[in-house]
């Protein structure tokens, strides 16, 4: 019982946690993000397994992620607005070569990591050249050329 | 910056249309959004701070002093984690002592929250007394005798509970315990 219960907490704790750091956190992994990543789960890691190593355990406990997974994606699917409250929207964050600032600001991205977008995704060399940027819910800026 | 993206929206719809781009963009609760997340980063930085101060488990606001007024002293954390070793300190005044003897009777109520890991001193014996579990120790009756035991916690929530020297007044300790 204490293994569910325990896995839950720490599913429901990340999710929360997660989308307070916005659409960009560990969104694209940089070394440190993947340093963060790794204490992160060995942080988590005790609270969930607790004493208990056996085998048991480990496989409640991924089976109550996955459980919570698929329960989640089974509610989102049928309520647009659970969907956005836990997986977040997409949002345009430049239109005809202007960046929204005020968007931008908001979601603490800025023009280097759109250019940055534009020449890994579309080989683009200017703003100018951009008809659409948008961040996606996953963290990733997506690019439309002109 | 105004242009297309304004007359965009489609009225009560979630799906909307950005010029010709087509997104589920939705300002609205983008907005909220933010805001919820403003709020959320306000809620971890006090969670930080009460961490740091010692409201979630051992520190500054946790470690406290109390005292029989007859020459026992315990030092304990109000907050303890389950799970997490924690300490609990005693100290006997020379003049509290009984013919070079300390008998320290801690309830047994409180001891079977937590798993004891150690005693320092080791105690001369020990024995169950009524609704307690008492610890005899022998002193010198020059200095201070100081007693250490170290325990797991092992229930969340509150606990309370009872310890007294020889026959002195009981001294209450309150702990919580985050699991």
């Amino acid at each position: 019982m204490e293994s569910v219960i325990r896995a839950a907490v720490v599913y429901v704790v990340l999710l929360v946690l997660f989308r307070i750091a916005g659409k960009r956190c560990l969104a694209e992994v940089t070394t440190f993000d993947l340093v963060l990543l790794l204490i992160i789960s060995e942080a988590v890691q005790h609270a969930m397994i607790a004493d208990d190593k056996s085998m048991t355990n480990a496989l409640l406990l991924v089976s109550t992620l996955i459980g919570l997974n698929i329960l989640l994606s089974v509610i989102a699917k049928r309520w647009t607005s659970f969907d956005n409250l836990i997986e977040d929207v997409p949002l345009v964050i430049l239109r005809d070569g202007k960046p929204l600032r005020d968007r931008m600001q908001k979601e603490r991205v800025d023009e280097h990591d759109i250019l940055e977008a534009a020449r890994a995704h579309e080989g683009l060399e200017r703003l100018e050249q951009i008809k659409y940027a948008i961040l996606e819910r996953t963290g990733q800026i997506t690019i439309v050329p002109k | 910056m105004a242009g297309p993206i304004r007359r965009r929206r489609l009225a009560g719809s979630q799906s909307c249309m950005a010029g010709a781009l087509q997104i589920n963009e939705d300002l609205q609760f983008q907005r909220r959004d933010w805001f919820l997340q403003r709020v959320g980063w306000c809620a971890l930085g006090l969670l930080l701070l009460a961490g740091l101060a010692g409201l979630l488990g051992p520190g500054p606001l946790s470690r406290t002093t109390r005292t029989d007024g007859r020459g026992l002293e315990v030092g304990y954390e109000r907050f303890v984690r389950d799970n997490a070793q924690t300490d609990l300190s005693f100290r006997v005044a020379p003049q509290a002592l009984v013919s070079d003897q300390a008998r320290l009777l801690i309830q047994r109520d409180y001891l079977a929250a937590s798993r004891l890991q150690r005693i320092e001193p080791e105690p001369r014996s020990t024995r169950s007394l009524g609704e307690y579990v008492e610890f005899s120790f022998d002193a010198q009756a020059s200095e201070p005798l100081a007693i250490r035991l170290t325990l797991e916690p092992d229930e969340f929530g509150t606990h309370s509970g009872s310890v007294r020297l020889n026959d002195g007044p009981e001294v209450r300790l309150e702990q919580f315990t985050y699991p």
